[in-house]
């Protein structure tokens, strides 16, 4: 069947393009020194003023009427391409890109085409393509380069910790945002309890956010897709990388395989724990420190099987662990996922990619003090398949369709108590087990001063048995159970339309509107104020709605000086249905009936985003500022009035600057303010039986003093030249310049010979931050 | 843990990590709340209920009591009229012939102002086979006399809907009137069981050998113990699974804050040997 209608689509291209005597310009555009794809990168003929923009898996297709066309081929760092080809045949290319190596003197010439389609002539709006070049010039945080702090960094992106690597995306929580990995998603992307993300820059090559119009082939997360590709390895050499850091070492070695294929292996490891044995053997202390630390895995192979058909494998394991033997304590959780993919050309204008990925997310936690073992774990497993087509049909319109397969697993926790090797006690909360699907369809036509992007998903949830559903009463309490016999019990359905438009002013600007809707089917159960490994992922069922966002948006987008600057204001109002929030003194942990502390109900955000930015010249960075709201409203919650979200900040300012002040020295700077995050403070008490009882006024409605700080960098590269291959850089980072005291968070504490007088406390975690990274290229 | 605190220690010497008091006026004067409560047993003689208003919350603990309100207390056969001894406090004014079983209403009336309650009284099992017994291997090595803890049995009433307060505690002390000296528990596990060596001693506050030591146990019902699980979460915060901050429940309606609660109770003594 599947067959036969790729057949259809095949045969109603083929046809097309004859009978309009037109050609077809196909293929891949690869950076020259290690032949990866560059996602993004155009082909542009100036002189009909139409292109086409290399898709995700870095592939183009553009059809254009027989005749001779000069082609500019660019992409943002690299140098452009000029090449004159006559188009009498349908063609298919390898087009290799330079990076663009020097950045000093004259104003780099690069892409004016490219950031023309990309920043004031496609239909993207509230999308942001982050290169790691440019995560690696950014000053970070023990020095440690992350790809999620960088995005915290873009407006509408928000984060309620200092150094946490959570993010919220214009009025979303931390779990409505898909984090994916070659296509995998990431359940819990943080190591050391949020203050790194889980992804080694060493091996990720390009970063894609959409918080705006999602495209109709992501769903199942109402606010936000992080798409993050990893590099495919060097296909011309052996190439190494690495570093040493204040607080972990990584390592990624990439080579080709024969001369079809190639691999990346990278590696990281956090040392705390070594260096503080290390410091405990010069202090003569014989005493174990036991393990604290954590550690990834990244793996990915491509080869080219045909002419037509590549196959990508990709594999990612991350850990943390906590472990003292003496104290009888073992902690530890992590990621795994394994994608398997295949991208087929099935002619010029038809590519496909077909995708089979595992993840899963685990923790456990074991207590033993030599009398009774206490042990804990809990995991999600996820199984998908998912095939995505991309038609290009002209230079003015193509299709994208596809659909895909969810198979999800869920352990909510399993406590067992062990004594003398005997179980003595088993609480085990019952595993469910669901199924997403969803199929979708998104068209894209140009005419004239106008580009639509229409799209729609169709996506369902599938509630398996068996399973014990606990009926509830009004009051939240069980009072019945029913059983569910294998198969499906429960159904959800929901369309999700998805549309972007833009108006051309000039060739200079443009304004865009939109509007898409998702749905979300499988949440975290996360109630503090701070996520922490151990929150578990629960599915909608009979008793939980599947959450929807709604999303309007219209922008304004300007580029000038030969696209040297971008401007771009935005406006967005989202509108979340069935959204969820936890009762007060909910208790989610380990909690049979977890449905019985949820309250549905209704939430909104809306605000204005400004993003100027600088990408060519010796100074390049942005200025990004967000004026925003962000609230919920349920009935059973702060007296049924809104209240402000966990990441409601009004004002959000981030500027980010790189400055190549010599051939190998360069500067980074980043300086952020916000308003303070919402808090829940007391402001009154009473007492009952000698205990004081505070009074709080609303939820979420006091707030932290406002955020600001400054962080600096300084990187020197070693000389490079044609016979030196080893190429290192020393980068040198002050976090927190100014020494400000951010509150983390703010307790309320009795003095110590006054038990009834109460003081307010601030915490803070972050004074100043030196750091040195010793980085090197072999 | 000592482990764990190491790394912490050195992860805030290289980050700077540190706690600072701050000043923060969060108290709301102008916006001050009713407050009832009122912990009345069938120990009491003379029920007790306290009127006041709500103070603020940072700085020094004050009071703010109401006088000249209109406090009674009625089981549907008998009325209690409540009278102002002290500022804000109100005791009945005949002693109390409490029924098992029977529902207590509270009326406190604030000038036009009414504010009502209602409570059950739920019977109270008896303090069965109380003993101590010493903890073995206690760590406390500044105090190796205070190592006593008592346990008793205890017949788990049939019907659903139970709860208890429970507090141990030496005879002299002040702390029995302190809420969370003692525990308490809902009958949602266990209910109409018969339970032997419950242990209720606070262990910051253990037993020395020659101790009169005092059991008190408080039939208070699911709900008052779901009102004192909701304190014990406000009050001990800091955890990495705490809720957010949240008001603790009333049963007082008009908008007044604090809570109502009638309990039959059972009170022995012990001497710790």
């Amino acid at each position: 069947m599947r067959n036969l209608f790729i057949m259809l689509i095949f045969s109603a291209l083929t046809q097309c393009v004859y009978a309009q005597d037109k050609y077809t310009i196909s293929g891949e555009i690869v950076d020259a020194a290690s032949g990866e794809a560059l996602i993004g990168a155009t082909i542009y003929s100036s002189a009909t003023g139409q292109g086409a923009v290399a898709n995700e898996y870095g592939y183009f297709s553009l059809t254009l009427p027989a005749a001779t066309y000069d082609f500019t081929i660019s992409f943002i760092g690299y140098t452009s391409d000029e090449r004159r080809i006559d188009l009498n045949k349908d063609m298919r290319l390898k087009i290799e890109l330079s990076e663009t190596i020097e950045v000093i003197g004259e104003a780099v010439i690069t892409a004016k085409q490219q950031d023309e389609v990309q920043h004031t002539q496609s239909a993207d709006m509230g999308t942001v393509n982050v290169r790691m070049e440019t995560v690696k010039k950014l000053p970070a945080l023990f020095g440690e380069i992350d790809v999620i702090k960088a995005i915290q960094l873009l407006p509408g992106v928000k984060t309620v910790g200092e150094g946490s690597s959570g993010f919220y995306v214009r009025g979303g929580k931390a779990d409505q945002n898909l984090v994916l990995l070659d296509e995998a998603p990431i359940y819990n992307a943080s190591h050391l309890l949020g203050f790194f993300s889980s992804f080694n820059p060493d091996a990720v090559h390009d970063i894609q956010l959409y918080k705006g119009p999602i495209p109709a082939k992501y769903g199942g997360r109402l606010s936000s897709v992080l798409d993050i590709h990893m590099k495919e390895g060097n296909k011309k050499k052996f190439e190494l990388n690495g570093g040493i850091g204040t607080l972990m070492t990584r390592l990624a070695v990439e080579a080709p395989l024969t001369d079809k294929g190639s691999f990346i292996l990278a590696g990281r490891r956090s040392y705390l724990d070594v260096l503080a044995n290390a410091y405990r053997r010069i202090a003569k202390d014989e005493e174990d420190l036991g393990k604290l630390y954590f550690y990834d895995l990244n793996a990915k192979a491509n080869y080219q099987l045909s002419e037509n058909n590549r196959l990508f494998v990709t594999g990612y394991f991350g850990r943390d662990v906590i472990q003292f033997d003496e104290e009888g304590l073992d902690i530890a959780w992590g990621n795994s996922t394994a994608t398997a993919r295949l991208n087929t050309v099935y002619s010029p204008k038809l590519f496909s990619n077909f995708t089979y990925y595992f993840s899963e997310y685990d923790y456990y936690l074991k207590f033993d003090d030599d009398i009774q073992v206490f042990d804990w774990s809990a995991n999600l497993r996820e199984h998908s398949a998912k095939m995505d087509f991309g038609a290009y049909l002209n230079p003015q319109h193509s299709l994208r369709f596809g659909l895909q397969s969810i198979y999800h697993q869920i352990k909510p926790g399993q406590i067992q108590s062990i004594k003398n090797d005997e179980v003595v006690d088993d609480f085990n909360i019952q595993m469910n087990r669901s199924v997403e699907n969803a199929i979708y369809l998104e068209d894209e036509w140009t005419k004239d001063k106008w580009k639509v992007r229409v799209g729609i998903r169709g996506s369902n949830l599938m509630n398996l048995g068996k399973y014990e559903e606990y009926v509830l009463d009004d009051k939240y309490e069980i009072t019945d159970t029913v059983q569910h016999d294998k198969g499906v019990y429960n159904t959800y359905w929901n369309a999700e339309p998805r549309l972007s438009a833009r108006y051309t002013i000039n060739d200079k600007s443009s304004v865009k509107v939109s509007y898409n809707r998702t749905a979300q089917y499988i949440q975290l159960a996360s109630n503090g104020n701070s996520s922490t490994p151990f929150d578990i992922w629960f599915t909608s069922n009979n008793v939980v709605k599947p959450q929807l966002a709604d999303q309007w948006s219209a922008g304004y987008f300007k580029q000038w000086n030969d696209a040297m600057f971008n401007f771009s204001a935005e406006v967005y109002y989202k509108k979340f249905t069935d959204a969820i929030d936890f009762k007060d003194h909910a208790r989610l942990l380990l909690n049979k009936n977890l449905e019985g502390e949820l309250r549905r109900g209704i939430g909104r955000s809306y605000g204005l985003e400004l993003l100027l930015k600088k990408e060519k010249g010796r100074l390049t960075g942005w200025v990004g500022y967000t004026i925003s709201k962000s609230e919920t409203k349920v009935k059973e919650i702060n007296n049924g009035n809104w209240y402000n979200s966990k990441s409601d900040k009004p004002h959000d300012l981030s500027i980010v600057a790189a400055y190549a002040l010599k051939k190998r020295v360069s500067i980074g700077a980043t300086f952020v303010y916000s308003t303070g995050v919402p808090a829940t403070f007391p402001t009154g008490r009473y007492v009952f039986r000698g205990q004081a009882i505070p009074i709080y006024s609303e939820r979420n409605g006091e707030r932290l003093p406002d955020f600001h700080r400054l962080d600096l960098s300084l990187t020197l590269r070693s000389r490079k030249n044609e016979t030196r291959r080893l190429q290192s850089e020393w980068v040198f980072g002050i976090y927190n310049v100014y020494s400000r005291k951010n509150a983390f968070s703010i307790d309320f504490q009795q003095e110590s010979t006054a038990p009834y007088t109460t003081y307010a406390e601030k915490s803070s975690i972050f004074s100043l931050v030196p750091s040195v990274t010793w980085n090197v290229k072999f | 843990m000592k482990n764990l605190c190491f790394y912490i220690f050195i992860l805030c010497s290289i980050v700077g990590c540190y706690q600072e008091r701050i000043d923060l006026d969060l108290n709301d004067n102008e916006n001050k709340l009713v407050v009832i409560t009122g912990f009345v047993s069938t120990l009491d003689t003379f029920p007790t209920i306290n009127v006041s208003y709500t103070v603020e919350y940072t700085g020094p603990l004050k009071s703010d009591p109401i006088s000249n309100a209109t406090v009674e207390m009625t089981d549907g056969q008998n009325t209690y009229v409540l009278e102002e001894t002290t500022p804000g406090k109100y005791k009945s004014t005949t002693s109390w012939n409490p029924i098992i079983g029977a529902q207590y209403d509270l009326l406190v009336r604030i000038g036009q102002k009414e504010y009502t309650s209602s409570h059950k009284l739920y019977s109270c099992p008896a303090i069965e086979n109380l003993q101590s017994k010493r903890i073995d291997n206690w760590e406390d090595e500044d105090d190796t006399t205070h190592v006593y803890e008592v346990f008793f049995d205890f017949q788990e009433n049939p019907e659903k809907g139970d709860g208890y307060y429970g507090v141990s505690y030496t005879k002299g002390s002040p702390i029995g009137d302190t809420l969370f000296v003692g525990g308490f528990v809902n009958d949602d596990i266990g209910n109409g069981l018969y339970f032997e060596e419950v242990g209720i001693t606070d262990y910051d506050h253990l037993h020395a050998r020659g101790d009169t030591a005092i059991v008190e146990i408080y039939s208070i019902g699911t709900e008052s113990v779901d009102y004192l699980d909701e304190i014990a979460a406000e009050t001990f915060r800091g955890g990495p699974f705490d809720p957010p901050p949240a008001n603790v429940s009333t049963n007082i309606t008009g908008g007044a804050v604090g809570y109502f609660m009638v309990a039959d109770a059972r009170s022995s003594t012990f001497i710790i040997r």
